[in-house]
């Protein structure tokens, strides 16, 4: 069934649980329907022509108004390719609670921000300004009166749904996983080294690996359990990264169950590869879905990342392929192209027609997901549907 | 014609009787400064009539005085001095990584009026000067601008990489910075001294 007909298949029934999971080889975007139209969406990023957030679009598509599906909005860290229009959602849900990682509440996070907000150097702004944006959006509603704001920390409760209110009549949670205190006193005290000061050349946002402070979440409806890894990486320490959600798994277990559907940590790399991981949270063989990345000459996932993952489970999933979703360059003067031709110079589109994975499980008790198809963006609508069904075991090949 | 050959044309029209003074920039090209004589000959004789009149030559009531007034034509740089060039493309670029032989870069085509980063490129270190490598690391940003200029009537294509020069933050920005911060986090957790009253009478 071809993605414009999403409307003949509609929206989840109330029973039915959805993870989407949007993400072009630069961005990040997953919503989850935990039943009765509760929707909660995990970062941001942009549709295929760049003009609206997509889970945005999505959700307009199915015929659901955002302002009341979306419950509850959870940005996992503040890196540019998951915040990517993130304002514009939460402006969009003005009843949604904003869940942010704690880390980033902190008074010394808010300086770094607004210090680094002042270099106007450079046209495209500081990778910030999106988080600034969403931050500001909290600041209005709370001076309206709306308390629609928390920080998300190891074992927060972010989402509680009664089962009464659920529409299959199982509880629903989502829960953070992570950062732990480690980890915020690791993020801190690099911010301190790279806070703006007097007379210091102005410079962009610093590197921002390793991704410590990223809000890995857990989410249970009943028997089922998700883990989104966001981009949570693997350290040396043990109260730190997933090395202290694994941690404090031991002395109290997360869910109910393992997790039978995993969005791979930090888009596949080596370093959020974490063996404990997959055989203390995750059920053997799981589902595992992973968007690709890429920024200069920098992929991910590499090669041994994907055999990494090709280990542990046969059912890996990517949300685009990198060899083809590339946008074909703009249009340029001849004397432009004949230049870059000669010198051979190579201008590569960031933006893409966007790669999705939809997992829908209509009947929690069998605890099957149905991956339904696989989307991509094109120009007039969200998508077209690229097979269905669409396990692929060319994720071990990245360019396939 | 663009505006500025324009108005060169105009001048050389109404300075016709004038004479030059000193040498060109280029070899053949005219002089830069030219004196009407009709005008210089006018203010020799308000001159005269101001010494007459104040007895002080050394005054300074004439530096209120135009240029056109005084008899001198002052022109802009030489459009003959200076390439005439025509951008096809420009865009801004940051620094993503520096290799041994290129470096990577993202790019906002500003010829497009775009605001964001929406290519990449890999480009030679060779295009850059030696002063511009040095300030090369990721994070520093560019501008990259291809087109074609004029020199002595020949047209040719360019293409230049400038790396900026940034300039540092001042205390004025880091405590407007630090106000806005402070205010932020108050607008969200609430003012320092009335969660601290508030802690008391728990």
């Amino acid at each position: 069934m071809p993605f414009s007909e999403i409307h003949t298949i509609g929206p989840p029934q109330p029973t039915e649980i959805e993870v989407c999971v949007f993400g072009p080889s630069f961005g990040e975007c997953i919503i989850v329907h935990l039943g009765n139209g509760h929707w909660v969406v995990f970062d941001s990023c942009m549709n295929h022509d760049g003009s609206e957030p997509v889970a945005l679009s999505y959700l307009n598509a199915l015929g659901l108004a955002p302002a009341s599906a979306i419950k509850a909005i959870v940005a996992t860290h503040w890196h540019n390719d998951h915040c990517k229009g993130l304002a514009r959602i939460v402006g969009a849900a003005p009843a949604a609670y904003v869940w942010i990682s704690s880390a980033l509440t902190t008074p010394e996070f808010f300086r770094f921000a607004k210090r680094m907000g002042k270099n106007k150097t450079t046209v495209a702004g500081t990778k910030l300004s999106e988080f600034e944006s969403v931050i500001d959006e909290i600041a209005a509603r709370n001076k309206a009166g709306l308390l629609t704001f928390g920080y998300a920390s190891s074992r927060m409760p972010m989402v509680q749904i009664d089962a009464k209110l659920s529409g299959h009549g199982w509880p629903c949670e989502v829960t953070g996983l992570s950062p732990s205190p480690g980890d915020t006193l690791n993020f801190l005290t690099r911010i301190a080294a790279q806070m703006p000061r007097v007379r210091q050349t102005k410079h962009s946002v610093p590197s921002p690996s390793p991704n410590d402070v990223s809000v890995a979440t857990l989410v249970t409806i009943g028997p089922l359990s998700i883990l989104l890894g966001a981009d949570l990486e693997k350290t040396g320490s043990q109260t730190t990264g997933w090395n202290a959600v694994i941690a404090a798994h031991h002395q109290i277990p997360f869910g109910p169950n393992n997790a039978s559907l995993y969005k791979i940590a930090h888009h596949g790399s080596e370093n959020a590869h974490s063996l404990e991981l997959w055989q203390e949270l995750l059920e053997p063989n799981p589902f595992a879905v992973l968007t690709p990345w890429r920024n200069g000459s920098g992929r991910l996932p590499t090669g041994a990342g994907i055999t990494n993952i090709m280990t542990e489970t046969k059912r890996a999933l990517a949300t685009a392929s990198e060899a083809r979703t590339r946008r074909p360059l703009k249009e340029r003067p001849p004397g432009v192209l004949r230049f870059l031709r000669e010198n051979n110079i190579r201008i590569r589109s960031l933006t893409a027609p966007f790669g999705c994975v939809r997992f829908r499980m209509p009947n929690l008790q069998s605890g099957t997901w149905n991956v339904e198809f696989r989307i991509r963006m094109h120009a007039s609508r969200i998508g077209s549907h690229e097979g269905v069904s669409l396990i692929r075991p060319a994720l071990a090949d990245p360019a396939g | 014609m663009t505006l500025t050959e324009q108005h060169h044309r105009q001048l050389d029209t109404r300075y016709s009787e004038t004479f030059a003074t000193g040498s060109g920039g280029i070899e053949g090209a005219p002089a830069r400064t030219r004196f009407n004589a009709e005008v210089l000959n006018a203010r020799q004789k308000r001159m005269k009539a101001f010494v007459d009149s104040t007895h002080d030559p050394e005054g300074t009531s004439l530096e209120s005085e135009s240029l056109d007034n005084i008899g001198i034509v002052q022109y802009p740089d030489s459009y003959l001095e200076t390439p005439r060039e025509i951008k096809l493309q420009e865009w801004e670029g940051q620094v993503q990584e520096v290799g041994s032989r290129y470096f990577s870069a993202r790019l906002v085509d500003l010829t497009a009026g775009e605001r964001e980063e929406a290519e990449e490129v890999d480009l030679p270190l060779d295009d850059l000067t030696e002063s511009d490598r040095i300030l090369l690391v990721p994070g520093a940003t560019f501008r990259w601008i291809i087109g074609y200029r004029y020199i002595r009537g020949e047209k040719e294509r360019f293409a230049r990489i400038v790396i900026r020069r940034l300039p540092v933050w001042t205390e004025q920005e880091i405590r407007t910075a630090d106000r806005e911060a402070a205010d932020l986090y108050n607008a969200l957790f609430g003012d320092p001294h009335n969660r601290a009253a508030t802690a008391n009478r728990d």
